[in-house]
């Protein structure tokens, strides 16, 4: 059974605050309530002593009932077989938390998608640009926000591509993809290689 | 390399919101639909801890079992696959067999070769026949043994071996700290399988090996898959043996308003994981499905560039063995 | 090791099978095309069941005036026009108003779920899987209960499926 009060005092300690509430949701289950300033060291604490996995991060519209956005970490504790959220609530008009996308690299896509769906900005992304969402897909359109319906049409824009910066001499780009032969989904590559 | 996905992206989570329950996993299955048993696991799972239910014991062994012939057709077909990318045509036609009589089995025990269809919140829509057990046990008993001859005879073809070792390399420390999550990462070095580490279904009851190694290189993952392989037909004999008997399904209870839950399942492709969040109506107001080939596809990136050469790119195209649709949902 | 493998591909022989000049038959239990028996719909009589349970909105019900029922699955309805709201009508009881059941095969994705809901057992899942079509109005059936049933087989009533070519026909 998981230690929530040694993970309480090591968290706290770590982050520098004196209360920080770590709650048994279910049996397998604990959340940590963190406010932005405080969760590169919870993130670092969690990983380090206690060795905990990142499995995802995601954010959710909870304005209408809380009057904020909320981030959401998951870390997987499997010494302990238990889940542990990290809870951080944004600010409404200007949701922003620290990127970390330096110190966790995997939390890289997590993040931009993370922008592109509901406008929570992370502050200090190396490479901060739409993930899942189409090329012509308006600006200031947030798919995971309440007031959005899933059945609405949105207008299409002048489509914005991702470009790579041109290759050296000597260098070629083989673009490959999405409609290639064989029984394959669709997905683009980008080859760069010699000759 | 540089990489663009998600032409498949579907929406789904969005779409998840609202329906009434029993809609649900229709959603959850069709995101990736080679994954598609474990995702409807996950979810149905997440649901019924949401309301509290607990689910019959021959569910969860009946549960355990599709999840690992979903996991023993995928492995046989990535093997063909990456016999298809090297030129070794017999070898694929083997495996390519194996996978289809799989699937044929699959129709048999559940009305669908992909296994849509089974999991409803509470259970399992319907019971495997005694005559679909039996098809079953014969299966494992013919596909065993040949599995063991085409491992054998893979391994030393070196027309095969030479084009996968030391390619496309995923080095233990970029696996760990870009979270790669299932064969892929257990291929290098990442220890870690939902089914040991945070056991459901009947994982717990059951014994069973998680291969790991070190090298990371299409070779490693060609050997971790067919050891889970092997280790799935171990699974399957172990769980007909000792299936319970009873029914397979309760009634569903109510989502509380408010409350979250979490749902997860091992798939072929690694963990996957399902949060969601009901609404004051009893559905759901907040939906999201962290796929396994999400965390998966930002490690390819990783594994391509390096010493490969252009024509190793299909070898570690289908060594990696990932789902589109499953990361873009 | 070469030779391991054409010793091992002689030895499996030839397992192609000869679909689609053989018919393939899939197992019993075999999720395929839903098919309707009109003689047991309840659908003339209210009952909107399969309809409501509906997730890719394949299945729609319309009443010509004077009576109507409405399908208030509205997590079914979407934005796009060809999705059909029927609207409420105050008066009860059977009565003289045509009733359409249309099925869209190009909607259906064979869940089975409407063929749970039907309380008559009217609808019943096939185990038949040939539904290609040359184009997308051959997948429509514009009312099922039009489809009219001989010798315990129904005729499709306005889908076209593309006929696979059988060894010994044309």
């Amino acid at each position: 059974m998981i230690d929530l009060h040694q993970i309480c005092s090591r968290l706290s300690t770590a982050c520098g605050t004196d209360r920080l509430r770590v709650v048994q949701l279910s049996p397998h289950e604990i959340a940590l309530d963190v406010s932005p300033q405080t969760l590169l060291p919870a993130v670092h604490t969690v990983q380090q002593e206690f060795n905990a996995a990142f499995a995802d991060l995601f954010g959710l519209d909870q304005r209408s009932a809380q009057g904020t956005f909320q981030l959401r970490l998951l870390f997987a504790l499997d010494e302990q077989r238990t889940w542990l959220h990290m809870l951080v609530d944004l600010d409404e008009q200007t949701p922003t938390f620290p990127s970390l996308a330096d110190a966790l690299p995997a939390a890289g896509w997590y993040e931009r998608e993370v922008w592109e769906e509901l406008g929570i900005a992370p502050l200090g992304h190396p490479a901060l640009r739409s993930l899942r969402l189409p090329p012509d897909w308006p600006e200031g359109v947030y798919p995971h926000r309440q007031a959005f319906n899933w059945s609405q049409k949105v207008p299409t824009v002048e489509p914005h591509y991702f470009k790579l910066e041109a290759a050296p001499t000597g260098v070629v780009d083989y673009p490959l993809g999405p409609v290639r032969s064989g029984v394959v989904e669709a997905g683009h590559y980008t080859l760069r290689t010699v000759g | 390399m540089s990489l663009q996905l998600f032409y498949k992206h579907r929406g789904v989570e969005k779409r998840a919101e609202g329906l009434p329950v029993e809609l649900l996993p229709l959603v959850a299955e069709r995101i990736s639909g080679t994954s598609a048993f474990a995702h409807s696991l996950a979810f149905c799972q997440a649901l019924e801890h949401l309301a509290e239910v607990e689910v019959l014991p021959r569910t969860l062994y009946l549960r355990t079992l599709l999840a690992e012939l979903e996991r023993l057709y995928n492995h046989l077909g990535y093997q063909a696959d990456l016999c298809q990318a090297t030129g070794l045509t017999v070898a694929q036609a083997q495996f390519d067999l194996w996978k289809e009589r799989v699937l044929r089995l699959n129709a048999a025990i559940s009305g669908h070769r992909y296994l849509f269809g089974m999991n409803v919140p509470g259970g399992l829509r319907c019971d495997i026949a005694e005559r679909g057990q039996q098809a079953l046990r014969e299966l494992v008993a013919a596909l065993r043994p040949d599995l063991e001859t085409l491992s054998r005879l893979l391994l030393a073809s070196s027309s095969h071996r030479d084009r996968l070792e030391t390619t496309g390399i995923l080095t233990p420390q970029d696996a760990c700290s870009y979270g790669a999550v299932g064969p892929i990462g257990r291929a290098s070095g990442v220890n870690r399988d939902l089914r040991r580490d945070h056991p459901y279904a009947a994982y717990a009851d059951i014994d069973f090996a998680i291969p790991t190694l070190q090298e990371g290189d299409a070779l490693a993952r060609v050997r971790i898959r067919l050891e889970e392989t092997m280790q799935s037909l171990a699974l399957i004999d172990q769980l007909l043996e000792r299936l319970p008997g009873g029914a397979v399904r309760v009634p569903m209870q109510r989502l509380p308003p408010g409350g979250s839950a979490l749902g997860w399942a091992e798939s072929v492709h690694g963990e996957c994981i399902h949060w969601i969040c009901a609404g004051q109506d009893g559905t759901l107001q907040r939906y999201r499905v962290r796929p396994a080939s999400f965390a998966n596809w930002q490690v390819f990136s990783l594994a391509v560039p390096g010493h490969n050469i252009l024509t190793d790119f299909p070898v570690i195209e289908q060594s990696f063995g990932l789902s589109f649709a499953g990361a873009d949902c | 090791m070469v030779f391991s493998w054409v010793h091992k591909g002689l030895r499996t022989g030839v397992l192609t099978t000869r679909y689609p000049a053989v018919h393939e038959q899939m197992p019993e239990g075999f999720r395929g095309k839903p098919v309707l028996d009109p003689d047991r719909c309840l659908s003339e009589q209210g009952c909107t069941a399969c309809v409501q349970i509906c997730l890719p909105a394949a299945l729609e019900l319309k009443q010509e005036a004077p009576y109507s029922v409405r399908n208030d699955a509205a997590h079914l309805r979407s934005a796009s026009s060809d999705c059909k709201e029927v609207v409420q009508s105050d008066e009860g009881g059977a009565g003289a108003g045509a009733t359409q059941l249309t099925l869209d095969y190009g909607r259906c994705i064979m869940c089975g779920l409407c063929v749970q809901a039907c309380p008559t057992g009217a609808l019943q899942m096939t185990a038949d899987y040939e539904l290609a079509a040359r184009h997308r109005e051959d997948l429509q059936i514009v009312n099922l209960l039009e489809v009219s049933t001989e010798d315990g087989g129904t005729q499709d009533g306005g889908a076209r499926f593309i006929s696979p070519p059988r060894e010994g026909e044309g």
